[in-house]
């Protein structure tokens, strides 16, 4: 088995093939060192209002589903499938909670988080009509409140509401149905 | 000498907790058990209603294969999508797209090709009679109660897996369930002509597919 190693960089499988069998101790190692990986994968992917939210969830997943993961194949794509699966679900509420503004305890944990926060969804945003990728940008992204946005483009206070929400499904959709395009 | 590297986390603590060890899920069980459940079926179906009178002319008879074979395929191919799907690093795998698209092209072709080979052979009346709509409407409900047990059992099946595309795997256990009740029962009926099994067959499997695509994804979100 030379390239085992290759095959699970991390030891993750090999972890969640002793957690399939009931080890606790590789399985609490396991869940503390995706928390971690999942807080990256979601900073990029998310506003940062929903990444707590959707690391939870993703751990949560992978508890209730981890039976559906064959000890024969790589952890890795397993563990992206359902990373990518809690993402588009998590866009989707960021949706329908659109009025929901930025917790101050949230906004800009460090440095290197406010570099990388939500790279890959502002690049997502040029998918979407400017003023319901503007208004996502406005309030999920930069913290502005809904007023603010609405004084900043133009746009009424509810329009800037539903754009938010719409540009959210949109983009959740666009996600859904791509394939493997992260 | 253990060092803790990892602070304490309520959720991570929680979950730890909680694990028991589970069976990884198996696809290759989970076909046996539908191929028993049809099989089962089959016979129960036999004893009740009995198979078609001229069962040894209808073998000798490409027709009675067609069907057979179309709604067998139907079966197949949408059960193997749909099972494939419940492995979150597989349902959106490129391999597993073509077999989706295999699956939007079969399925109409096949159920399509009885009204291709020769609907355009007589009038309006006859046509009518052909399509002999009291047994259709028996065949519509006795393909819909065949296909209750095996979309029960799919349905587990998908809930026990983790789609990331519910909406895709619903339908294609629906595509699955009403394409094996159909085979069973093209055992029992003896309408052969190939007009009467696109339209009733056809009607049959595409309603329950629909049903399923309608009715299944709000009990598999996870």
């Amino acid at each position: 088995m030379n390239d085992a190693a290759d095959l699970d960089p991390h030891g993750w499988g090999r972890m969640m093939a002793a957690a399939q069998a009931g080890e606790a101790a590789p399985y609490r190692r396991l869940l503390a060192e995706l928390r971690p990986w999942l807080l990256r994968y979601f900073r990029r992917r998310l506003p940062p209002s929903s990444v707590e939210d959707a690391v939870q969830d993703t751990l949560l997943a992978i508890h209730a589903k981890r039976h559906t993961w064959d000890p024969s194949r790589p952890f890795g794509p397993w563990l992206a499938g359902i990373a990518r699966y809690k993402w588009v679900d998590r866009l989707r509420a960021a949706g329908r909670h659109a009025a929901d503004e930025l917790p101050e305890t949230l906004s800009t944990p460090d440095h290197e988080a406010a570099v990388t926060s939500a790279a890959a969804l502002t690049g997502l945003l040029l998918n979407l009509k400017p003023a319901q990728a503007e208004v996502i940008r406005l309030v999920k992204l930069d913290g502005l409140s809904i007023e603010e946005a609405a004084a900043r483009t133009g746009q009424s206070p509810a329009l800037v509401k539903v754009n938010i929400h719409r540009g959210l499904g949109r983009l959740a959709q666009i996600i859904e149905s791509h394939p493997d395009a992260d | 000498m253990p060092i803790d590297l990892h602070p304490a986390d309520p959720l991570i603590d929680a979950l730890v907790a909680d694990l028991h060890p589970v069976q990884p899920r198996r696809w290759t069980r989970e076909v046996a058990l539908v191929a028993g459940l049809v099989f089962a079926e089959i016979l129960i179906y036999a004893a009740l209603r009995g198979l078609r009178p001229d069962m040894p002319q209808a073998m000798q008879s490409p027709m009675f294969w067609w069907k057979t074979l179309t709604m067998g395929s139907i079966a197949s191919l949408a059960m193997a999508a749909a099972l494939l799907s419940l492995d979150p690093a597989i349902t959106r795998a490129p391999r597993l797209a073509w077999l989706w698209r295999g699956l939007a092209l079969v399925v109409p072709l096949a159920l399509a090709s009885g009204w291709l080979i020769d609907a355009g052979a007589s009038g309006a009346a006859a046509l009518l009679a052909r399509l002999d709509w009291r047994d259709g409407l028996d065949c519509l409900a006795n393909v819909l109660l065949l296909s209750l047990a095996p979309l029960l059992v799919l349905a587990r099946f998908v809930k026990h897996g983790a789609s990331t595309r519910p909406e895709r795997s619903a339908l294609a256990a629906g595509l699955a369930a009403a394409g094996l009740g159909a085979f069973v029962f093209a055992f029992h009926c003896n309408h052969d002509d190939p007009l009467y099994v696109t339209i009733w067959y056809g009607g049959a499997v595409l309603g329950i597919a629909g049903m399923a695509r309608l009715l299944l994804p709000r009990l598999l979100r996870w």
